[in-house]
């Protein structure tokens, strides 16, 4: 009966301490179905201005100061910047390296000086690359993602 | 004895899950947890909607009072701008981010003497520019307060 008792106190203090940094994030109902990959996204948007979808890429950088902003693979050589719709959620910090579906409006877009200095303030980038940002940058970008699965 | 130590084991573990659970519900936005003044924000964002809704958009409300609850909240959170932790703990070292401060408390306090259309927007942008120095992530979130009529 002794162990008993071990073993469940010892699972009862494991569950409690874990914390995930998997989920849902922002909206609850956020599912996976027809999703697509990076590949077919920027595909999707040689085609078109801006793309309704559902896209599985995995987290490269998640912004160090809140969560608020993260960038994902598209593939090896594309990124793409994700934030979050109204500034109504964000994501675990330590989730870069995981793999995530996220649904949202994609689109190619032009981040200005300012949001790029932003972005690498967030990252804790050192001061001299800050500094180095002169002009503005064309990137594929969902600026208001609605739901984010990470796994 | 060992009966009652399983009865007060399940008792701690249960009430320990309660908590964990409304822990949950308070970090829904930010899975990293929240600062006191990234809190207050999101409060005063609410309390201005409010605000904008009570004063220009909703014809059956008073156009002039804003109800004793709504008013005394966001008193009670304008005010609190200027103590609030922040996120960063260097926020209030250069004293930039409390000049932003004081020009939005000194926009509340003329919005709340006169409650134009005006001053009411002369005090969103005071969020906006602060905001432009600060984290720009908000901004588009803010810029649905203005009102636009």
């Amino acid at each position: 009966m002794k162990k008993i008792l071990y073993t469940l106190f010892v699972a009862t203090i494991i569950s409690c301490s874990v914390e995930s940094n998997k989920g849902v994030f922002g909206d609850q109902n956020t599912t996976e179905e027809g999703k697509i990959n990076g590949q077919e996204l920027l595909v999707a948007l040689s085609e078109n201005d801006s793309v309704q979808v559902k896209v599985e890429a995995t987290i490269n950088s998640i912004c160090q100061k809140k969560g608020c902003w993260m960038y994902v693979d598209l593939n090896e050589e594309t990124e793409m910047l994700v934030r979050f719709k109204d500034y109504g959620f964000f994501v675990p910090m330590d989730a870069s390296g995981n793999t995530a579906i996220i649904e949202g409006m994609a689109k190619v877009d032009t981040l200005s000086v300012e949001w790029l200095k932003h972005l690498k303030e967030d990252a804790n980038a050192p001061q001299e690359e800050i500094d180095a940002i002169t002009e503005p940058q064309i990137m594929y970008s969902m600026a208001e993602a609605t739901g984010v699965i990470i796994k | 004895m060992f009966r009652n130590f399983i009865y007060i084991f399940l008792f701690i573990s249960i009430i320990g899950c309660t908590n964990s659970n409304k822990e949950c519900e308070t970090i829904e936005i930010n899975p990293n947890g929240e600062s006191e003044l990234a809190l207050l924000m999101r409060d005063l964002h609410d309390n201005t909607l409010e605000i904008k809704e009570a004063l220009f958009l909703n014809d059956s409300i008073s156009k002039t009072n804003l109800s004793v609850k709504l008013f005394n909240e966001f008193k009670y959170n304008y005010a609190a701008i200027r103590t609030a932790n922040p996120t960063e703990s260097n926020l209030r070292q250069d004293g930039i981010y409390d000049g932003y401060a004081d020009l939005y408390i000194n926009s509340v306090e003329k919005f709340l003497k006169e409650k134009s259309k005006k001053n009411y927007n002369s005090m969103v942008n005071n969020c906006i520019q602060c905001h432009k120095h600060f984290c720009l992530g908000a901004i588009s979130k803010i810029n649905k307060l203005y009102y636009k009529k």
